[in-house]
């Protein structure tokens, strides 16, 4: 019987909701909420040795950490794969899930996880994992739970999956180097020649399609409230999140109540891909806030969010980005902020 | 947005797009006296705003002069 | 005084080189430094001495590492083809030669199959950047990935004054290599090459202009800092585009002042020996194409508004050159990689078509979406590979060029431990001149 060791978040693992997001990682022996509908699909084969339940907070802030805490949970429950989610669309969790994946490629055992299509963990899963897709919310749970149950049922048996079963998962597109016979000098001449020719050819590198979002209407900036977000790293003196100067895990807001400027005894840029000289003499090159203030003074713009969002986006995989960017968008609704001025190196 | 590099947000598909100035300094310019610098940067919000109230469909560059 | 008879006078009008090759099958060091007969013996005690007085440095150490030896040279900082002209003839201008007619023609003479290598320990910061690692495995699986496995090489183990801080360092370094490089080079003087190749580019009206695609390769160096450089005769580039013959890289006009990311490093060996101009010069010979020339810009260049500059101003040069088509490749990564795709789509826009070679940074899983730029005129472009995949690297019997992995993917391990590294700090593992057959592929 395939041991399986199950991963879920603190909502599926019945702990609570976004109040319970720092939850810290937990480990209990058998199925957990949906794993017990999981467990009972596949219980010819495979049974559920152990559910982890992490919040999604705790995932995000420390992924070394739990990556090498769940790498030691497979050893010690001996566990010959690892299931995580399914997700859904909750980014944060596909993220946690990526992560929980990243774990078991470590300690050399199979992993599937289940999550939409467009949740930011699809592209952070390492390559060999099988992402099994499923609906946008848990009103799927069913039918995500079987098809991830499929998928199992042919890893237990070392069975090939069938060609539905492939189907189900979300296929990526993953680069791998090669040796080529000619080298590249070689192949450019090659290539331009045919292309001048008018011959066919093939390019080795294709411009990524992101995919496209209908730009946002148009608004009236004096009757507005604008918020300032950016992605270059300012933060308050000492960095007291400690954000991070590359690969950033968090997003984090900071108030400038009462400031018409960024001055650069309160704030600095800590971001680790440029040279952040010019910026910690005067912050507001980075976020505009003393032209902000000016002009909000003058009735130009309607009004100022409070507080401004940074995160930094030096060597930030794009997926952890769009979740911040999600989120950043909840909290500015919330604010009836209806336009942005984002800022970025 | 306003991006120093402007070919990174357009290959994102931003929608508006106000080129900055430099990568290290990109709402100004050190090597300028500080009132013409913040001229600079009081011209490239101003065209931030001005793109904020434009409608488009795709991708656009709102040049500060 | 001017002088009428000006030492150039003797080569005619002629734009015309002549590369004798000197092949270098063993490489040894013995009591007198000569080539004969395909070994190259270099005295290390009169090299020294001869680094040392004419580069700055305070010690440096020379030792051999050949193909298949259990060696890793780690802390590189360039590599330089051992070269020199005899007579009159000017190499390296604006470092050991002047810039005058006889760089790019005449005679020079290389040993082929050797290179020089430039190693140092070079700590601290010059504006937020360091010295990154460069390393090469001369056998087991990390040998696939630099071209300098498969090269004998010479290297130059630099000692440095305490007082000399990082661009000193560089600077003193990159003249030891070059010292010694033509030095080296030197000793071929009075002996027969084993082969003469010569290059010229065609005439105005000659069939091949006539008849066939004009090419011309847009070559961009850069300009990070003073740390991190390429250089144009001896001076920093700038962003207005320079015409060049291409027999001028082969006499040293761009030298590599660059430390940055070992990975995609275009060092002075491949500028003189450059896989791309070598490519267009061996299509040219079976009468394929026309060479119009090389483009010489800059990447990295820090406002977008430069970086236009640059862009539309090379393409109108290449628009000039009578271009159809242009070969662009560049340096490094991040943000050169938006010089590159501005100067593609000028050119594309100008009605000249391209060819761009790219490395990847695909992530250690290689599933990390493409890089920071991409225009959608770019549809031909050639793949250097993924820097980020990781390999595994056996221990070593012998550590060449420093104790310790350095810059920003420091690895703890002792440098002849075995180890595990994004091929990142491989030495030209993905180098854009194009010389490696590492390539990308989608599963």
């Amino acid at each position: 019987m395939m041991r399986i060791i199950h991963y879920l978040n603190q909502f599926f693992g019945g702990i609570g909701g976004e109040d319970q997001a720092e939850y810290p990682l937990t480990v209990t022996p058998g199925p957990l909420g949906p794993g017990r509908l999981l467990a009972d699909k596949i219980s010819d084969t495979a049974t559920i040795v152990a559910t982890i339940v992490c919040g999604d907070n705790t995932a995000q802030y420390s992924p070394e950490h739990i990556k090498a805490e769940i790498a030691g949970l497979i050893e010690q429950y001996a566990a010959d794969a690892l299931v995580a989610g399914p997700a859904f669309s909750s980014g944060r969790y596909g993220l946690a899930c990526a992560e929980a994946a990243e774990a078991a490629q470590f300690e050399e055992i199979k992993a599937v996880v289940g999550m939409h299509p467009d949740n930011p963990g699809v592209n952070l899963c390492p390559a060999d994992v099988l992402i099994v897709e499923s609906g946008a919310s848990a009103v799927d749970m069913m039918a995500s739970v079987m098809r991830v149950s499929a998928v199992l049922n042919r890893l237990a048996k070392n069975e090939a999956l069938s060609p539905d079963e492939l189907k189900s998962c979300i296929k990526r597109d993953i680069r791998v180097n090669v040796f080529s016979a000619e080298n590249g000098a070689q192949r450019a001449v090659d290539m331009l020649l045919a292309k001048i020719h008018g011959k066919s050819y093939v390019s080795e590198q294709l411009s990524p399609h992101f995919p496209r979002v209908d730009p946002a209407p148009p608004i009236e900036v004096p009757l507005s409230k604008i918020a300032l977000v950016s992605t270059g790293g300012l933060v308050p003196k000492g960095n007291p999140d400690r954000l991070e100067s590359s690969d950033a895990t968090k997003w984090v807001s900071y108030s400038i109540a009462g400031r018409a400027s960024l001055n650069p005894e309160d704030f600095e840029c800590i971001h680790g891909g440029i040279d952040v000289t010019h910026i910690n003499n005067y912050p507001n090159r980075l976020i505009p806030l003393d032209i902000c203030s000016e002009f909000r003074a003058k009735g130009l713009i309607g009004a100022l969010d409070d507080e401004y969002y940074v995160t930094v986006g030096n060597l930030t995989p794009v997926a952890r980005c769009e979740q911040f960017a999600i989120e950043i968008t909840a909290k500015l609704r919330e604010k009836s902020v209806t336009g942005v001025i984002l800022t970025s190196s | 947005m306003i991006s120093a590099i402007p070919p990174v947000p357009e290959m994102m598909g931003v929608p508006r797009i106000i080129p900055g100035s430099s990568i290290t300094c990109v709402m100004g310019n050190p090597d300028f006296p500080v009132s013409q610098e913040k001229a600079l940067r009081r011209r490239i919000v101003s065209k931030a705003l001005e793109a904020l109230e434009t409608r488009v469909k795709e991708t656009t560059y709102f040049q500060a002069a | 005084m001017y002088q009428a008879n000006a030492p150039q006078a003797h080569l005619g009008a002629a734009h015309k080189l002549e590369l004798c090759n000197y092949a270098v099958r063993e490489l040894r060091l013995g009591d007198e430094t000569n080539w004969s007969d395909g070994v190259l013996t270099v005295n290390p005690d009169e090299l020294k001495k001869h680094i040392i007085a004419e580069a700055g440095v305070r010690r440096v150490g020379i030792a051999v590492a050949r193909p298949g030896e259990s060696t890793r040279i780690v802390n590189i900082l360039d590599a330089i083809e051992p070269r020199a002209k005899p007579g009159d003839g000017q190499i390296f201008p604006g470092f050991l030669g002047a810039m005058d007619g006889t760089v790019g023609r005449g005679q020079t003479h290389a040993l082929n199959g050797c290179a020089v290598m430039v190693c140092g320990s070079v700590p601290g910061e010059v504006a937020s950047q360091v010295v990154s690692e460069a390393m090469v495995d001369m056998s087991g699986p990390g040998a696939r990935y630099s071209p300098f496995s498969k090269t004998l090489n010479l290297i130059l183990w630099c000692d440095f004054y305490d007082d000399q801080g990082p661009v000193k360092r560089v600077s003193v370094a990159r003249y030891a290599g070059l010292v010694a490089a033509r030095f080296i080079g030197a000793t071929t003087f009075e002996k027969p090459p084993d082969e003469i190749r010569t290059y010229e580019i065609p005439e105005r009206n000659s069939t091949l202009k006539n008849k066939t695609p004009h090419l011309v390769y847009i070559c961009p160096g850069m300009l990070l800092s003073d740390l991190h450089q390429t250089f144009l005769s001896g001076s920093a580039l700038t962003s207005t585009p320079t015409v060049v013959h291409p027999t001028q890289l082969m006499d040293g006009i761009l030298v590599s002042g660059n430390s940055d990311i070992g990975a995609t490093r275009n060092p002075t060996y491949f500028y003189q020996r450059n896989p791309i101009v070598e490519a267009l010069f061996a299509h040219q010979d079976k009468g394929l194409l026309a060479f119009a020339g090389i483009i010489v810009t800059k990447c990295l260049i820090e406002g977008f508004s430069g970086k236009q500059r640059s862009a539309y101003l090379a393409a109108q040069t290449a628009k000039l050159l009578d271009a159809d088509g242009v070969i662009i490749s560049i340096e490094e990564c991040g943000h050169a990689y938006a010089d590159l795709m501005l100067t593609c789509q000028a050119c594309e826009e100008m009605g000249i078509k391209t060819v761009l070679l790219m490395a990847e940074s695909a992530g250690a899983t290689g599933a990390k979406p493409g890089p920071i730029a991409f225009a959608e005129a770019a549809d031909a472009v050639i793949s250097m590979g993924n820097m980020d995949e990781l390999i595994s690297l056996p221990p070593v019997d012998v550590i060449l060029g420093g104790q310790w992995s350095c810059g920003r993917w420091m690895i703890d391990n002792m440098a002849l431990e075995a180890m595990e590294t994004p091929l990142t700090n491989i030495f030209a593992a993905n180098c854009q001149l194009g010389p490696g057959r590492l390539t990308g592929e989608t599963r």
